[in-house]
């Protein structure tokens, strides 16, 4: 399944500018501004309270920036509903799991297919063949990702009885069965041993690969960031202290002071 | 009479009456399980259901056209309330949210009593289903409505549960039952979910509504208040917000309320009220999460 072809590579697809989001006085986020393409890997970090999470709900429509702009592929996002920015092609999964825990594992990442196999509610008990066809197709996309997660074997179990690994890539399934063109993954490793984490890493290169998304991974975990992204943009106390690639990133001075301690 | 037929006789009560309590209850959970929203206006979209039905038959509709009106009735005005009074505070605390169900509850029946006064109606119920059976030379005996009833319940449970389970619409219900925001990233549009939901649960409380009214007899504007109490005792013993629960609990209440009134000694039967809302208070300490979700903690 492409989710489409890859010729437009350098289009700009999300571009946030003087982003700004106070709760109650206290900032959470000053003046952030990011620039992603399509299918680039970009890491966010910054120690807790730097304003990482603050960023994705900002993006995914769960609060609203005080100031600033969000654009995806070339339109405001801003206070646009959250369903309707999945429906433009953001998807995203949540620090600890938010999966649907008395759904089925398929269940889970069919819930998510129907976004793009939409069925309404008169055709879902009527069921003519457009109705066969969305779901065939839907039951298509929950196979592939399903067995591209490796959880093929755990389709008919409960989502709250899989063991922490499987949920986190479960959840990242379910983010891509609404088929998105940006990622958004909060704290994908966290919970995960080094093995885990080295899967993971493969993982979502393979499906920046295969499915030409970007990706923006917010974490702790320095090595899966230093491993996997292209570029990184460092947060402290809700403000960007600096953007550049793993090495420059590694190297830049504010950094060291800011979040691996000290130089 | 014999002692088992005695038996037989009070656990065809208990089926029927168990029946009402879980068409009710299951109306209520589905709404408490989207929105998390204790409905206290389900009992008068029963009233709705019900005096339409009585209404249209007045005007010489047959019983079964009249009934599906009833519960078509029930289910615009369930989306009608859920689109005027609560969409607006959905996001508001609990104790507005609260207080706003109640206050529909007061606009719908005084509408009703400005309508049509607050002295029960008749239930022109169709002979044919007024028709006993008897049966052990009389020592048995239950009407045609009592097998409606359990019928009925039986089929459109069988379908509520078909329709949970086996649609993607029901599907998104329950994703959204389980996690609104997570609900809302998979795309699923919630006023969506939540008005399919209203709509569902409101034509059950028409359903029931109509069973309810034709088992007692008569109509009137404040027909709800009871079933949606008992109803509620029934949801809180299975368990909020799970529709298995509501079931469960709504046999469990029907059998209990038949148990005390058949079996107890006669000093206890006026009791029968006070011990069912004992019940209530005992689960809300001891297990708020009722018989299904025995770790799940409940705020209405």
């Amino acid at each position: 399944m492409a989710f489409r072809d890859g010729k437009s590579d350098e289009q700009v697809l999300l571009k946030t500018t003087g982003l700004t989001k106070a709760f109650r006085g206290l900032v959470a986020l000053r003046d952030q501004a990011i620039t992603l393409r399509a299918r680039e890997i970009v890491g966010v970090i910054g120690p807790n309270g730097s304003g990482k999470s603050t960023f994705f709900n900002l993006i995914t429509g769960f609060s609203q920036p005080n100031s600033g702009q969000i654009e995806f592929k070339g339109r405001s996002i801003v206070g646009m509903r959250t369903s309707r920015i999945v429906a433009l092609g953001i998807a995203r999964t949540f620090q600890g799991s938010r999966l649907f825990g008395t759904l089925t594992v398929r269940e889970n990442v069919l819930s998510a297919a129907q976004l793009r196999q939409p069925i309404g509610p008169i055709a879902s008990v009527v069921r003519g063949p457009l109705y066969q066809r969305n779901v065939a197709a839907a039951e298509a996309i929950a196979t592939e990702l399903l067995d591209l997660m490796g959880l093929t074997d755990q389709s008919d179990r409960l989502a709250a009885d899989l063991p922490y690994g499987d949920q986190r890539r479960l959840e990242i399934a379910r983010a891509l069965a609404t088929k998105p063109e940006l990622l958004l993954l909060d704290e994908p490793a966290a919970g995960l041993d080094s093995n885990e984490t080295k899967v993971l890493a493969g993982l979502i290169r393979t499906i920046r690969d295969r499915y030409g998304v970007a990706v923006v991974v917010v974490e702790h975990d320095m090595d899966l960031i230093m491993g996997l992204c292209e570029r990184i943009q460092v947060l402290a106390t809700g403000e960007v202290i600096c953007v550049g690639t793993p090495e420059e990133v590694r190297n830049h001075p504010r950094v060291r002071e800011a979040y691996l301690g000290h130089s | 009479m014999s002692q088992l037929e005695y038996i037989i006789q009070q656990i065809i009560n208990a089926v029927s009456l168990g029946s009402l309590y879980a068409l009710v209850a299951v109306g209520l959970s589905i709404v408490f399980g989207v929105l998390k929203l204790t409905n206290f206006a389900h009992g008068d979209v029963m009233m709705v259901g019900a005096f339409t039905t009585v209404l249209l038959i007045g005007i010489g509709m047959p019983f079964a056209p009249a009934m599906l009106c009833g519960i078509l009735a029930s289910a615009v005005a369930g989306f009608l309330i859920e689109r005027i009074a609560y969409r607006p505070i959905r996001n508001a605390p609990d104790v507005t949210r609260l207080l706003t169900s109640l206050a529909v509850t007061y606009i719908l029946e005084n509408l009703g009593i400005l309508l049509f006064t607050s002295s029960p109606r008749n239930f022109p119920l169709p002979d044919i289903l007024n028709t006993s059976w008897q049966l052990s030379g009389g020592a048995i005996t239950f009407t045609n409505i009592n097998v409606l009833t359990v019928a009925l319940t039986f089929v459109s449970l069988i379908g509520l549960g078909w329709f949970i389970t086996r649609t993607t619409i029901g599907l998104g219900m329950r994703a959204a039952a389980e996690d609104m925001q997570a609900a809302q990233l998979v795309g699923l549009n919630v006023n969506k979910v939540i008005i399919i939901a209203f709509i569902v649960a409101s034509a059950y409380a028409g359903l029931a509504g109509v069973l309810w009214a034709a088992q007692a007899g008569v109509v009137q504007p404040q027909m709800g208040f009871t079933p949606l109490l008992k109803a509620f005792v029934a949801a809180i013993i299975g368990g909020f917000g799970s529709i298995s629960g509501a079931l469960l609990g709504g046999y469990m209440l029907g059998a209990l309320e038949i148990f005390i009134v058949a079996f107890m000694p006669d000093v206890v039967v006026p009791y029968r009220d006070a011990i069912v809302f004992a019940l209530l208070i005992a689960f809300l300490l001891f297990r708020p999460g009722g018989l299904m979700q025995p770790n799940r903690e409940i705020k209405l």
